[in-house]
């Protein structure tokens, strides 16, 4: 089996197909701290993609609330117990491992992969041991049927209420669509070859033409974002909303567009792009696109168990409160320093968070003015200094297309005022 | 491993049976057996051309009977009650339990023709009736027939497919004979449709043409492949079929026009034998795709005989057998002769 | 030496090709024709259509099923002209062994010359090749003592085969049906009893080296079956007539006996040994078509050839052969 590079997990590791590079590749950096659950981007996708006879369960985007919750059931406990049956306590990372250049940022992982897993006889989940080429099982079609399960469930209510660093009592939103793979599961597991990772931009995309529904991208896939569909007798998936991406779709006036959960999101958490890679499939330098600062350099943003070895491309600020253990099994070993470097930004890092959702167009490169001093605040103790910085956001032409400033604007409502 | 004793005892080593010798006789041998090669390689290459092949398939053959009957898609129609049964092994299941119940190891063929189409009828065990694919994790049942894309009975030479001449694949699924659903309500009781009148374009899979669309599917899938994971529909789906279930099992009817003009779909003609086989799979236990049961080959020739009646068929074996008691008396006769 | 030489090579006056050096002539072109089509054609151009994401090899593989077409038929030529050498050489001895191979052989071909002419049917091929088949087992196992076993099970493995077709092609023509299942599940025990027994044919301790070899095809088949169940399955159905009823390491013994069958006749010099090997396991028990009977039948003349030909050179010069074995 080929070998190909992962460097979410610091190594090389076996892939199905060769690495092959794309011209740009899909990302995004979800901060989960900032999201209020509210679904927006869930129904602005429904709305836009799946709202026919067969796709009732289909939720491409989705929010989950984590711990308990999860679409469909359970999916990430039951892939990471099959990953745990393949290799019985091996699945563990060498923090030590990496060296913190973006080939190895968070260390390097020693367990085994969905890929490389394989090969050991499965668990007793139901799955068909057979010709598998990813270790994956197909969730029922009970599993799918309750999207948000669970929600705004915490794990206990202390009557003492709850403080930080880690909160006793604790639940988040997870806000999930298809991670665009570096090395997609679903495109592995496909005997029809009817997968594919577009060479533009790297969304993965099923053809409808070729499709023959035998769902092995819904086994295989760890996140389980492949989704069949009764009516069509074919597996969908989240595409992208690629009309936007490209620029093609009457509403972005040929300007590259942020997908429909982007731009709808009310809690502004989310930001989304397009990076340049390397041909091993990680990122080129590129300091100057507010998303390669906020997962190369910072090291703020995490991809969601990156020991599935798919190498997803939507990158999460953990949620500051929840206990290490958790999110370090669910983001790796990266997770305590996110924190750290997201509660007490630097200065760069504050004026580029302000970028969320300041602009549907999709920036691809920014530039920072610096401003005066406006306020200090504590931070676990330490004083912080708050500068007035702009962040100046830049199209794929380099055309301004958005600035904004790190205090926001105050107005004062005047003394007399019109009372209705 | 110790001695045997006998002869082998006293053997020894084939380099002085073949020949002892020296070098003056080494290179005429060498010579011998360029000689010996080229004229093979001359003789293969013609039969190459010609695509001549001197072997013949010795494989279970079935013939298709003419029939008279008004034949339809109705796999319990009386017609078929009288035509012989082949009976051909698959190879054993690989789940996890290789000897469980419910594996299928045979299907039953029988074929019959009426001068213009050809009927296959196909019977198999399965306890499971599994024709609803409304649920991710449904697969249905299914069984194929496969043929060289040119009628030919020339094991091993072109059967499953050559870059040359590929295979005709037909395959029925329950699924698609079971039709479209009505409602949704039929795949998934209760749910909520928000927008229950939708257009075409709001399925892709049908825009695009995907002949295996819930919607368009027929029964059968024409289906053609040419080497690596090159399968795909053929452009005619002349391929009718109906199954029906019951407590033993499946039983199957596949009907195609005998003569074909699309490419890569053989022409059954009188007095032609071709290859076929069979794959079953069995939606209970996740079957899809490569995970099925393959039967051995099985050749089928089209025959001007009608549907026999019992008992006619003892003849050929009779004579066979004869004719094996002949060479038995002629080795026997040899050696009592020679000793 | 000398006088071993002297005693069999007559050919040293004329330096002409004597019809001893034919039988090791044409064998040593028709096994490795026999092999290079089992590998290009019944595995790998079979195996292909199998594997859905290799597109990118679709040049490969339109070249090797060329290839393995012309192989194929280099082979069927090839084996034709094997058979008459033996039917011819097998006839000139004065041994009834030597003269019932001949005429079984012989009738085989004419067998296969008469279905491929279409003279007579499925039914009568059948029997034909069957009979011919166990007249040659008989025939090549009297007087081999233990050494007759593997060829015994093997014939008896064929046998068992071919009344199951038999049983078919007799229910096709109208005939009673019978429930064949059992005779399958019978042939196919059978046959891998007769694979991993053939180390036997050889009788003589296998070297370490042999056996892992033996080991190392064994483990590589059963862990392939393992893995990859479905497609090996199929191969060893369609080339071997063995529909893997039993659990996979089996196959892996099974294997591993004949490799180290073969391996150890190689070693020890008796390359006729390991021919016959190679063609009665590559001709296997499914009767598929003449070719593959065709080298079943062309395994078992050759081990009969060999017994006569050692039993003669033994009479005439034990001393001479025990010492060249030595």
């Amino acid at each position: 089996m080929p070998q190909v590079h992962n460097w979410q997990l610091g190594r090389d590791m076996e892939y199905v197909h060769e690495a092959g590079q794309t011209e740009r590749q899909f990302a995004a950096v979800f901060n989960i701290n900032r999201c209020i659950g509210c679904q927006t981007c869930s129904m602005a996708c429904k709305s836009t993609w799946t709202f026919a006879p067969g796709q009732e369960l289909m939720w491409w985007n989705n929010v989950e609330t984590k711990p308990y919750g999860g679409y469909p059931q359970n999916w990430d406990v039951k892939t990471l117990e099959l990953l745990e049956a393949a290799n019985p306590g091996g699945q563990t990372w060498n923090a030590g491992g990496g060296d913190g250049t973006p080939k190895a940022p968070y260390g390097r992982f020693d367990g085994t992969t969905i890929f490389e897993s394989a090969d050991a006889k499965r668990g007793a989940d139901g799955t068909v041991a057979g010709e598998a080429t990813v270790t994956g099982y197909i969730p029922t079609e009970e599993e799918w049927k309750a999207p948000n399960a669970f929600e705004d469930h915490a794990t206990t209510f202390p009557k003492q209420g709850v403080t930080l660093p880690e909160h006793e009592g604790w639940f988040f939103y997870l806000q999930r669509i298809c991670n665009h793979c570096t090395y997609p599961g679903c495109l592995a597991a496909c005997p029809r070859n009817a997968i594919y990772k577009r060479p533009e931009d790297g969304i993965v995309l099923v053809d409808q033409e070729r499709c023959r529904g035998y769902r092995k991208c819904v086994e295989a896939c760890p996140y389980k974002k492949t989704m069949y569909r009764p009516t069509t007798r074919t597996t969908e998936k989240c595409i992208a909303c690629y009309p936007r991406i490209e620029g093609t779709d009457p509403l972005t006036g040929g300007v590259p567009t942020e997908t429909r959960c982007m731009a709808a999101c009310v809690g502004k958490i989310r930001l989304q792009g397009l990076v340049k890679t390397n041909e091993d499939g990680s990122w080129a330098d590129d300091p100057k696109n507010p998303l390669y600062y906020m997962v190369h350099e910072e090291k703020v943003a995490l991809p969601l168990y990156p020991q599935f070895g798919t190498q997803p491309n939507v990158y999460y600020i953990p949620p500051r409160w929840v206990p290490r253990p958790y999110l370090e099994q669910m983001f790796g070993p990266g997770a305590q320093q996110a924190i750290d470097r997201y509660t007490k930004p630097s200065r760069r890092l504050l004026a580029i968070l302000q970028l969320f959702r300041a602009s549907r167009r999709i920036v691809f490169s920014y530039d920072i003015e610096r401003g005066p001093k406006f306020d200090e605040i504590n931070v676990n103790g330490e004083a912080v200094d708050l500068f007035d910085d702009t962040v100046i956001g830049y199209d794929s032409t380099g055309a301004e297309i958005v600035r904004v400033n790190v205090q926001e604007p105050v107005s004062e409502r005047p003394g007399k005022i019109n009372s209705i | 491993m110790g001695r045997t004793g006998g002869d082998t005892m006293t053997s020894h080593s084939d380099v002085d049976v073949s020949s002892v010798a020296g070098t003056r006789n080494l290179l005429t041998r060498r010579v011998g057996m360029v000689l010996v090669l080229a004229a093979a390689v001359v003789a293969a290459a013609t039969l190459q051309i010609l695509d001549a092949n001197p072997a013949t398939s010795q494989t279970t053959g079935i013939s298709a009977l003419r029939t008279e009957a008004d034949l339809g898609l109705d796999p319990g129609d009386g017609a078929w009650d009288r035509v012989p049964e082949t009976e051909l092994p698959l190879t054993a299941q690989q789940t996890s339990y290789p000897f469980g119940g419910g594996s299928v190891t045979a299907v039953t063929v029988q074929a019959l023709h009426d001068d213009e189409s050809l009927y296959l009828r196909v019977t198999w065990p399965d306890s499971t009736s599994d024709v609803g694919t409304g649920a991710p994790e449904a697969f249905s049942d299914a069984v194929a027939v496969q043929f060289p894309s040119v009628a030919a009975a020339t094991v091993p030479a072109v059967c499953m497919g050559q870059a040359s001449s590929g295979v005709n694949i037909w395959q029925w699924r329950a699924d698609s004979d079971a039709g479209p659903p009505d409602t949704m309500d039929e795949i998934r009781p209760n749910t909520v449709v928000d927008v229950p009148e939708t257009a075409n374009e709001d399925y892709p899979a049908r825009v695009v043409g995907n002949p295996f669309d819930a919607e368009d599917a027929g029964a059968v899938q024409n289906l053609l492949a040419e080497g690596f994971g090159t399968i795909g529909p053929a452009e005619d789906q002349a391929v009718a079929g109906h199954g029906e279930h019951d407590d033993q099992g499946w039983t199957v009817v596949l009907r195609r026009e005998l003569s074909s003009t699309a490419g890569g779909e053989p022409s059954f003609r009188m007095g032609e034998a071709t290859d076929m086989a069979f794959a079953v799979w069995d939606g209970a236990n996740e079957e899809r795709n490569g995970l099925k049961s393959v039967s051995a080959f099985a050749t089928l020739a089209l025959s001007n005989d009608t549907v026999p009646g019992a008992g006619s068929g003892w003849i050929i074996p009779l004579v066979a057998v004869m004719l094996a008691a002949v060479v038995i008396a002629i080795a026997r006769g040899g050696m009592r002769r020679s000793s | 030496m000398s006088v071993v030489a002297e005693r069999l090579t007559p050919a040293r006056r004329s330096a002409a090709l004597t019809h001893r050096d034919v039988v090791p002539l044409v064998f040593g072109l028709t096994v490795p024709a026999v092999v290079a089509e089992l590998m290009i054609l019944r595995l790998f151009t079979r195996t292909a259509i199998h594997i859905p994401a290799l597109e990118f090899l679709a040049g490969t593989y339109r070249v090797a099923a060329v290839l393995g077409r012309f192989t194929f038929h280099l082979a069927a030529v090839l084996l034709i002209a094997a058979l008459s050498v033996l039917v011819v050489e097998l006839a000139r001895r004065v041994d009834p062994q030597a003269r019932t191979a001949a005429a079984a052989t012989a009738v085989f071909g004419v067998t296969a010359a008469a279905a491929r002419l279409e003279l007579i049917d499925t039914v009568t091929t059948t029997v034909l090749v069957g009979t011919c088949v166990a007249v040659l087992v008989w025939t090549a196992a009297s007087g081999r003592g233990i050494s007759s076993v593997p060829l015994l099970l093997f014939g008896a493995a064929f046998l068992a085969v071919a009344a199951h077709s038999l049983a078919q092609q007799v229910a096709a023509e109208g005939g009673p049906t019978v429930d064949g299942a059992r005779l399958l599940y019978l042939g196919e025990g059978l046959a891998l009893a007769a694979a991993a027994s053939a180390p036997l044919i050889i009788g003589v301790r296998p070297s370490r080296r042999a056996v892992w070899f033996g080991a190392a095809a064994g483990v590589l088949v059963a862990g392939a079956m393992i893995g990859n169940g479905a497609t090996v399955k199929i191969l060893t159905l369609w080339n071997f007539g063995l529909a893997g009823y039993f659990p996979s390491p089996l196959y892996g013994i099974a294997v591993a006996g004949v490799v180290i069958a073969i391996v150890t006749a190689y070693r020890l010099g008796r390359r006729f040994d390991a021919w016959a090997l190679v063609l009665l396991f590559v001709g296997a028990v499914g009767l598929h078509s003449t070719y593959q009977s065709g080298l079943v039948v062309a395994g078992l003349s050759l081990f009969v050839y060999l017994t006569c030909t050692r039993r003669r050179s033994a009479d005439a010069d034990e001393t001479s052969a025990a010492a060249l074995e030595a």
